[in-house]
């Protein structure tokens, strides 16, 4: 009877699923990169100053400009980019109508970096009684006008509303059509340069607006390396700046449209952190950045802000910064 | 394996779906090389189409943006650019080259120049000339639209107004390796229906041929080891289940003719095993077998008997010959046609012919001849049966010599009985007639002259019977080293100073049962033969031995009886014999001799002692190489008596009495002779002719009669009935008897009784007269 060999039947066999798996494994959908919107923000040149170092893999990690927060959630919200920085005052926002996001990484702290400067005429926030006031008509910007309120015993029935987003503040103020703005770095010290007063910054409300990398939570597994890669050349430009301050400065400050110089300064209202300070904040049952969305959530209420009420169950996850 | 050979290294079932899947994947690879090329094309147009959409957009929002002074919507307006994902950079550029919004905020305010698109400069003055779009490449991956913007219309730009520049790169590698790996899903999809469909292909070649063609292979190896029973029967009525009929019906036949083969070659083996067992026999067989071929006449088969008798090795090639080989001559002009014409015409010759053997010397032999013929009735091959008859010739040459010599004995035992008889009277008588006449008589010459002459001729007489075996001779054992050594010097004497005696005995020689005296003749007449035979001198030699003769040697020379024997060898280094004179050699009167110079009965008588003592003597000569006289000796066992014969009269003065004798005696010169002998010297003689008439004395008789005197050979009756008849009436008679014959045959034919006196004839009156006085003092 004719009986084939079991080793040529075997080795037939094995050149078939060989063959049909190196076929399979060229059908996967190749990867896109992770696409990060960004806005003008002194802390966020971070990804920025790594990318003009050559350190970030453009092939994994597409840095996307926005000229607003606005633009960059819309975005975000849209799919048009898979992960954002953002201030939490729209995490906030974000959270209250989904719960698809995830926070991997917290920034930076405003220490003054966010305010409202005013004309030199108007000495304190209880003079912008019936001034016109500019402001981005998202969530920071009220937040921040809020708080500036609340501080100066107002209320915004007492004041003049002017929106304006950040790109034409700066037009708006020097135009005289609006008293006030509520502005951050790098403009604010930018007309703080030009003669304008500092009636009301972020030092005064501490632990209150906090930046954070949001990214959708159905791209975290699809680009954990992507994101993983981020975070640590997020950290390694830190290291950097942080020796080669000039260096550094020069790189991005062009993108903020600033010099160098005022580069650095505006970093002052701002406290970038590190991968430690980023444990504090991400590891753990009760970690710090719920405690701060809790409250956050609750002043941006009480503040008129928001009306949402935000399910915390979910927010962040420290797997990448470990 | 059913087709396996240089072009199909592999089974069927693997080559076959292996070709039709290798012919699958080549074209597969085709259709996708052609797809994936197809895909790039596709990408290139929609990328293209998709420039210039965005492009248009763009454009659009930009110049409206221009037109209204909402130079702040232009810098989101160009990040919308990114909102598609493959779009890397949107740049708008002013107349002067500067970067006036750009969807990467790093490179605002540069002037292009010092931007990614520095290459391109050639392209912006070509689109900066026309209105419409232009296309260019960046790298292999990207494209570029440069789209003329119209920036005449605002009145906030920093610089100079005319026309600008939208600038769109576009990354082309996404959406190519995106349609590539779709192409290859495709492929792979395909590959895997194909593949499936192999595998199902396969599955039914396998069931509808490949089991079927199994099925086959199995039944014909079956067959190939020999097992016919298996079964090529295949359901349905394609062409395997006619190819498995035919091999059916071939295998029937197949086993039809193995049988036969089988029968055959059983038959065959039979007839080997036959063949073999009849050619060991015909081997063994002392007979020339052979076969020749009918037709050519070729020898094809000789027996391993046959190779011998005609001088042929055991293993020697005989193809060559042919029957003329071994014929001779004579044979071949006289016998041989008569011979082939018989046995061809269908019968048997047998007869007596002759074999040449290879040196050409003849055989002659009692040979069978037979035909052996084919079933059509040809004459296959002629076999030949041939006795050997040179033995059986030599036989019967021995037997007739035997016979003659014994008729001859016979003859002259007769005579010498009558002579004797004649030289008594011839002796008696003239001893009466010398004792008649005085001393001085001129007679009495004459006289002694006849006595001599009688004496000579009872001499010649005497050997006669010793040659007849019929002589008077007294056996006992004797050692023959010792007899040979007593006669030593005179036999040196005998063969003179030119014959060296050369005497090699062996020691402690087993005694053997002769008279002495005789053999001592025996070997005087030997030694004078060699010594006339090396008339130039010589050595002659005599040894002695034992041996023990058995049937077979006794069959080979007649005459001999089986036993224990001493052996006597006389050989010279004489002239020799030729055949004819061995022939005669024992007869009595042949002689080689000049006339006068022998009797012709030396050897004769030699022959006769040998002979008379039980014994047998050989000669072997040949021309020029001397002659040797074999003497083969009873031995003695010990059971001979040593005084079996009477006692020899011994010389006795006294020769007369007064007893009275009855003379028995049929001759009547003897009779008269006797009686006037004994009368003379004062016996009472009473004279018969025979035994009737003796016993009718005896009976009649009154007187005593102290001594019968009996010839021992009588008409009418024995000496037996006659002994047996005076004891009857003469008890305790004294028996002499006087006989021309010799004792031996005497008593040994039952004649007289042993211990009984004999008086050999021929006697003389003294010598009668003193024996019979003998006789009757050793009876008182």
């Amino acid at each position: 009877v004719i009986q084939e060999p079991r080793q040529v039947r075997r080795v037939f066999r094995n050149i078939l699923i060989l063959a049909f798996a190196a076929l399979c494994a060229q059908c996967a959908e190749p990867a896109r990169p992770l696409r990060v919107g960004l806005v003008v923000w002194p802390p966020y040149e971070l990804p920025v100053l790594a990318r003009s170092l050559g350190r970030l893999d453009t092939t994994r990690v597409d840095l996307v400009d926005y000229g607003s927060a606005t633009e960059a959630l819309r975005a975000y919200r849209n799919g048009v980019i898979d992960a954002v920085a953002l201030t939490t005052t729209y995490v906030v926002q974000l959270f209250s109508d989904s719960q698809n996001d995830r926070i991997v990484l917290v920034i930076d702290e405003s220490k003054g970096g966010d305010g409202v400067v005013a004309t030199p005429a108007i000495e304190s926030v209880h003079q912008l009684r019936g001034r016109r006031i500019g402001v981005e008509r998202n969530s920071l910007g009220g937040f921040v006008l809020a708080r500036a309120l609340q501080e100066g015993g107002l209320s915004t029935a007492d004041v003049q509303l002017v929106s304006v987003d950040i790109t034409g503040q700066e037009a708006a103020f020097k135009s005289g059509a609006i008293d006030a703005v509520v502005t951050y770095e790098p403009l604010r010290s930018k007309l703080l340069a030009d003669g304008a007063r500092d009636v009301f910054n972020s030092t005064m409300m501490p632990n209150e607006i906090v930046d954070v990398l949001v990214v959708h939570e159905s791209a975290l597994e699809p680009h954990k390396t992507a994101i993983r890669h981020l975070v640590d050349v997020w950290f390694e430009s830190l290291t950097y700046l942080r020796a080669h301050k000039d260096d550094a400065a020069a790189r991005v400050a062009p993108r903020e449209k600033v010099t160098p110089e005022a580069y650095l300064s505006s970093l002052r209202g701002t406290e970038l952190l590190d991968r430690e300070a980023n444990r504090r904040w991400l590891t753990g049952e009760e970690a710090l950045i719920r405690r701060h969305l809790r409250r956050l959530a609750d002043a941006m209420r009480s503040a008129g802000v928001s009306s949402a009420t935000v399910n915390l169950a979910q927010v962040s996850t420290d797997r990448f910064i470990q | 394996v059913i087709l396996a050979g240089r072009r199909f290294p592999l089974p069927l079932r693997y080559t076959v779906p292996a070709t039709l899947l290798a012919i699958a994947v080549i074209l597969l690879w085709v259709s996708y090389l052609a797809e994936t090329a197809a895909a790039r094309r596709r990408v290139e147009e929609e990328t293209s189409r998709r420039l210039r959409v965005l492009g248009a957009v763009l454009s659009d929002d930009i110049e409206h943006a221009i037109r209204h002074n909402q130079m702040s919507r232009l810098s989101s307006t160009l990040a919308h650019a990114r909102s598609d994902p493959d779009v890397t950079v949107a740049v708008l550029v002013d107349v002067g080259n500067r970067v006036l919004a750009s969807s990467d905020h790093l490179l605002r305010d540069r002037k292009l120049e010092d931007t990614l698109f520095a290459p391109l400069a050639e392209e912006m003055a070509e689109a900066r000339k026309q209105p419409a779009p232009v296309t260019a490449r960046l790298t292999a991956d990207d494209r570029v639209l440069i789209v003329p913007v119209n920036l005449a219309d605002s009145t906030a730009l920093p610089g100079p107004g005319g026309r600008g520049l939208l600038v769109l790169s576009l990354n082309t590698r996404h959406p190519i390796a995106s349609a590539t790996a779709a192409a290859r899903r495709r492929t792979a999809v395909v590959t895997f229906v194909l593949l499936l469909s192999t595998l199902v292909a396969w599955l039914l070649f396998n069931r509808m041929l490949l089991s079927r063609m199994n099925h086959l292979f199995a039944a014909a190896q079956r067959v190939g080891s020999g097992d016919f029973t298996a079964d090529f029967t295949l359901p349905g009525r394609d062409e395997l289940a006619h190819l498995g009929s035919a091999l059916a019906r071939m295998t029937s036949q197949l086993r039809t003719h193995a049988d036969e083969i089988r029968g055959s070659r059983s038959a065959l083996e039979e007839s080997h095993e036959r063949f073999a067992a009849l050619a060991a026999i015909l081997h063994a067989s002392p007979d020339f077998v052979g076969t020749v071929d009918a037709a050519t006449l070729r020898v094809t088969w000789i027996n391993k008997a046959g190779r011998r008798m005609v001088g042929l090795g055991e293993d020697e090639d005989i193809s060559h010959l042919t029957i003329h080989d071994f014929q001779p001559t004579w044979v071949l002009e006289s016998l041989l046609d008569e011979i082939l014409s018989v046995v061809k015409a269908g019968g048997v010759w047998t007869g007596e012919a002759a074999t040449r053997h290879r040196d050409g010397h003849e055989i002659p032999v009692l040979k069978t001849v037979v035909a052996h013929r084919r079933p059509d009735g040809q004459v296959d091959y002629i076999s030949t049966v041939a006795r050997d008859l040179r033995d059986r010739k030599q036989l019967e040459a021995q037997l007739l010599q035997a016979q003659k010599m014994e008729s001859i004995g016979r003859l002259a035992g007769g005579v010498a009985h009558d002579f004797n008889n004649m030289l008594t009277a011839i002796i008696g008588y003239t001893e009466l007639a010398k004792a008649q006449l005085p001393e001085n008589h001129p007679v009495q010459r004459d006289l002694d002259n006849v006595n001599e002459a009688a004496r000579r001729s009872a001499g010649l007489t005497r050997q006669l019977l010793a040659f007849a075996r019929k002589q008077v001779i007294s056996p006992r054992p004797v050692d023959l080293n010792d007899l040979i050594g007593g006669i030593d010097a005179m036999l040196n004497r005998l063969l003179g100073e030119d014959v060296r005696l050369a005497t090699r005995l062996k020691p402690r020689l087993a005694p053997v049962l002769i008279d002495p005296g005789q053999f001592e003749q025996v070997l005087m007449n030997l030694a004078v033969n060699a010594r006339d035979a090396m008339p130039n001198g010589g050595t002659l030699s005599i040894e002695t031995d034992d041996a023990s003769l058995d049937e077979t040697w006794c069959q080979q020379h007649p005459g001999a009886t089986p036993g224990e024997y001493g052996v006597v060898r006389v050989s010279d280094t004489g002239v020799g014999m030729s055949r004819e004179v061995m022939e005669h050699l024992f007869e009595p009167f042949f002689t080689t001799k000049p006339s006068g110079e022998g009797t012709g009965l030396g050897l004769a008588m030699c022959y006769g002692i040998v002979k008379q003592s039980g014994g047998t003597i050989w000669v072997s000569s040949e021309q020029g190489h001397g002659t040797t006289f074999d003497i083969y000796l009873p031995r003695y066992g010990g059971a001979v008596a040593s005084d079996l014969r009477h006692q020899v009269v011994g010389a006795s003065n006294k020769t007369g009495g007064r007893e009275t004798i009855l003379l028995i005696e049929d001759e009547a010169v003897v009779r008269d002779l006797a009686y006037r002998a004994l009368s003379a010297r004062g016996y009472q003689i009473l004279t018969a002719v025979d035994g009737p008439e003796a016993l009718e004395i005896a009976r009649q008789h009154k007187g005593a009669i102290d001594l019968v005197l009996s010839d021992v050979v009588m008409p009418h009756m024995g000496v037996a009935e006659l002994s047996s008849g005076l004891r009857q009436h003469r008890p305790g008679v004294r028996l002499l008897f006087m006989s021309g014959y010799s004792e031996t045959a005497v008593y040994g034919h039952g004649v007289i009784e042993a211990g009984a006196a004999l008086i050999q004839k021929p006697f003389t009156p003294e010598s009668l007269a003193r024996q019979v006085r003998e006789a009757l003092d050793v009876t008182a």
